[in-house]
């Protein structure tokens, strides 16, 4: 985290280079500002009412979980952009409040599964003991709710509203400002201040909003996440902290106010005994185990619906080839970006294990780095490639190379992250037994190093693939100055802009379901087993 | 003869911007074939003087010298032995003892790895996962791995801290009896704990520490057949002794 010292700094700076910039509009970036945060919020109180209910739902009533999880599975692997065209179309027909809705419902589609699934989890870990003694002393229904469900779900929350917030705000530049064909969808915000300043070539000012937005982010960060994120460490069930864990000091204030909303919860929930056991939130409840019969299912209803749509439609389709074609070419711009990403970001991660003194210089970096929403520096870097390679390598591969730049930098911050925080924890002991044996570099890389970053590799791939995916749709169709440039070798997210700007909703079914079958397929083959490895590799026993 | 020297040992450690004094003025010397135990108040800074015997840690003064020669960095002379086993979960059994061993070629190691692994008892498990044992079976592994490499000094951090009470008073014997007979290597062993008994039991010589920052309180000599009779008037009145030193 960065020091309050420093983000002071980085506001005060901020406030004089825009005071210089923009004299009184100053006024309107502060406005932009605070209307972007306020709408974060009200997305994320929804997000937050949604995923408590159906997590704890999930997390208790065997039925629910059966047939919620693969429908909750299918929808969060919908890349958020998926759902761009659904709420310009739908949403925006709303009147007066139509763009905000869009907007709002965007940003919570942003937020809602990693608090949701990190809810189901939070339930399904609490301990076997701990259930046997709330039964023992006859602790159920509503008081099992706030007394041991909530405690339990709560460290899990807070890191799960923590990248949900991350999410929304990467999403917020397009949430607020996204062109398509005819239809512009715009409200006033940071989001849209940034990418209007972009495309309408004042680089300068588009930094600045940046800026803004990074300074907010920052704040939050600072004053919100993190002390909620060290105090609900104390409500980890398993694993101790470790003894060299940076101990960071809670405001008393979070105490007082978790134990007033605990107070409120309590007689509210107390009203509602009856209905709380009926669904199954008691701790006589065994968690709820994932039936694949129904997740296979939705699985071939989805890729039928892709065929169906195909063979139907033929008109307003695209063949199957084609089809394949336009997915091989986003597949293998994320593939060149996901190589990319990692050969850097080991290679840092080695750097900081042979100089753990480096992390100080990097972390202030990396945590500005990731403040900034991948999506708000999309219109910059696509001013500059294509303003400055064109005219060396010709318009078609610089606006690739601008493609795969764009997709880079929605992917790479995953896996630095994951990659840092394994080495950061790794067990001094293990440390220390490389040194003590004196084994050489290429050993101790082969042996040592690589193993123990293995599962954060696999999760910041798993998460960093995702976020390609979500990019392809913006880095696919780049708007400058009014004008579309897209690859030429097309691609999925290219195929969803453009029927949304044209309006074809077969289109638009065909290429998002091609993503979540694409997407799906992945996770299952891939990831799953990946995934199984790691957990060989990991030091918790 | 003397094998170990700890001469005017000082360690101070910044944090933030105070700087803290964990060992202050520690001197010893440590004969062939003695196995000493180093016995202090919890956070008194014995793990950080293990480290600087090892070779993992520098102190801030002073020096510690290896028949003459000054340790400031690990050899293949000093060996250690880890309170959490430090296993690496992905290798098996026989892979984590190779690790100490691999500037062998191939097939000399594999074979003294599972002369060692015989030799704690773990034979048939060589191809098992650190997951799949027992902490007693981990801590045997650990052994193997140390001793593989016939160390001159072995150090033990908290050895039997994580495991149950009848499988460290197995591991303890087994420990002792290893050490009377090899008479080669390891001819020296350390040990640090915080269980006064289990420093009776173990050593032949106790070393106690006051709390932070570490002095030397005490001296001990044991002079006790090994295993000793824990119930002997002699074993208790050593008890009692560095009881009363420490508190």
């Amino acid at each position: 985290m960065v020091s309050k010292k420093f983000l002071a700094l980085f506001i005060l700076l901020l406030i004089i280079v825009s005071f210089y910039y923009m004299g009184e509009g100053v006024i309107s970036l502060a406005q932009a500002s605070a209307l972007s945060f306020g709408r974060m919020t009200i997305a994320y109180a929804i997000a937050l009412a949604f995923s408590l209910f159906f997590g704890i739902l999930m997390g208790h009533n065997e039925k629910a979980f059966r047939f919620l999880l693969p429908v909750m599975d299918i929808l969060q692997s919908v890349p958020i952009l998926g759902f761009l065209p659904l709420a310009v179309i739908f949403l925006m027909s709303i009147p007066v409040i139509g763009s905000e809705a869009a907007t709002i419902f965007l940003i919570f589609t942003c937020m809602a599964w990693s608090t949701l699934f990190n809810i189901i989890e939070g339930v399904r870990i609490i301990p076997h003991h701990i259930r046997d003694t709330a039964r023992l002393f006859g602790v159920k229904g509503a008081k099992y709710l706030t007394n041991v469900v909530f405690p339990a779900i709560y460290p899990p929350l807070i890191s799960g509203s923590m990248s949900g917030w991350g999410g929304g705000w990467y999403f917020l530049v397009v949430g607020e400002f996204a062109v398509f064909g005819g239809i512009t969808h715009e409200v006033f915000g940071i989001g849209s201040f940034i990418a209007e300043s972009a495309y309408s070539g004042n680089i300068a000012l588009s930094l600045v909003g940046i800026w803004a937005l990074a300074a907010m982010v920052l704040t939050l960060n600072t004053f919100v996440w993190s002390p909620l994120l060290q105090h609900s460490k104390k409500y980890r069930y398993g694993a101790a902290i470790e003894a060299d864990e940076e101990e960071e000091i809670v405001p008393e204030v979070v105490e007082d106010i978790g134990e007033g909303f605990a107070g409120i919860f309590e007689r509210i929930f107390s009203r509602i005994d009856g209905f709380i056991s009926r669904i199954g939130i008691d701790p006589d409840v065994q968690p709820s185990k994932p039936n694949y019969v129904f997740s296979v299912l939705l699985v071939t209803f989805v890729v039928s619906c892709l065929g169906l749509l195909i063979i139907l439609y033929p008109a307003e389709s695209i063949g199957p080839w084609e089809l394949v074609g336009n997915s091989l070419s986003s597949i293998t711009r994320i593939l060149i970006a996901y190589f990319i990403a990692l050969t850097w970001t080991v290679a840092v991660g080695l750097l900081i294990e042979r100089k753990r003194s480096l992390l100080k210089y990097f972390m202030p970096v990396f945590d500005i780095g990731q403040s900034i929403p991948a999506v708000a520096v999309f219109p910059i870097i696509v001013v500059l490639l294509i303003t400055l390679l064109s005219g060396i390598l010709g318009s078609g591969p610089a606006i690739e190379i601008a493609s795969i730049l764009l997709l880079l930098t929605g992917m790479q911050w995953y896996l630095m992250f994951n990659i840092i925080r394994a080495i950061k924890n790794m067990p001094r002991e293990t440390v220390d037994l490389g040194s003590l044996l004196n084994l050489r570099y290429v050993h101790k890389l082969r042996h040592v190093i690589l193993p123990a970053i293995f599962p954060a590799i696999i999760a910041g791939s798993i998460e960093a693939i995702g976020g390609g995916w979500n990019a392809t749709i913006i880095s696919e169709s780049i708007i400058y100055k009014g004008v579309e440039f897209s690859p030429q070798e097309g691609g999925l997210g290219y195929l969803l802009s453009n029927a949304t700007a044209s309006g074809n909703a077969v289109m638009i079914g065909v290429s998002v379901l091609t993503m979540i079958t694409i997407i799906i397929l992945t996770d299952k083959i891939l990831w799953t087993r990946a995934v199984r490895k790691a957990s060989k590799y990991s030091f918790n026993e | 003869m003397v094998e170990l020297k700890l001469k005017n040992l000082e360690k101070r450690y910044a944090i933030g911007k105070r700087s803290v004094e964990v060992i202050d003025n520690v001197s010893f010397s440590v004969k062939r074939r003695e196995a000493i135990a180093i016995v202090g108040p919890s956070g008194c800074g014995k793990t950080t003087l293990i480290r600087m015997i090892a070779g993992l840690e520098n102190p801030t003064k002073g020096s510690i010298t290896h028949k003459g020669k000054l340790v400031i960095k690990p050899t293949e002379d000093i060996s250690m032995i880890f309170e959490s086993f430090a296993l690496l979960p992905w290798k098996t059994v026989l892979e984590n003892v190779e690790l100490a061993l691999l500037d062998r070629p191939k097939d000399q190691r594999i074979e003294l790895a599972k002369e060692y692994i015989d030799l704690v008892g773990l034979d048939g498990f060589e191809e098992s996962y650190p997951s799949e044992l027992s902490a007693g079976m981990k801590q045997r592994v650990g052994i193997a791995r140390a001793i593989s490499r016939e160390p001159e000094i072995l150090l033990m951090d908290e050895p039997f801290d994580r495991l149950d009470p009848l499988t460290a008073a197995n591991l303890k014997n087994e420990v002792l009896r290893l050490f009377s007979a090899r008479k080669l290597n390891p001819n020296v062993l350390i040990m640090i704990t915080h269980d006064i008994e289990e420093a009776v039991y173990m050593s032949n010589r106790v070393i106690v520490l006051s709390k932070r920052p570490s002095k030397v309180v005490g001296d001990i000599k044991i002079d006790l057949p090994k295993p000793p009779d824990v119930r002997s008037e002699k074993f208790l009145n050593y008890v009692d002794r560095i009881t009363a030193l420490i508190t």
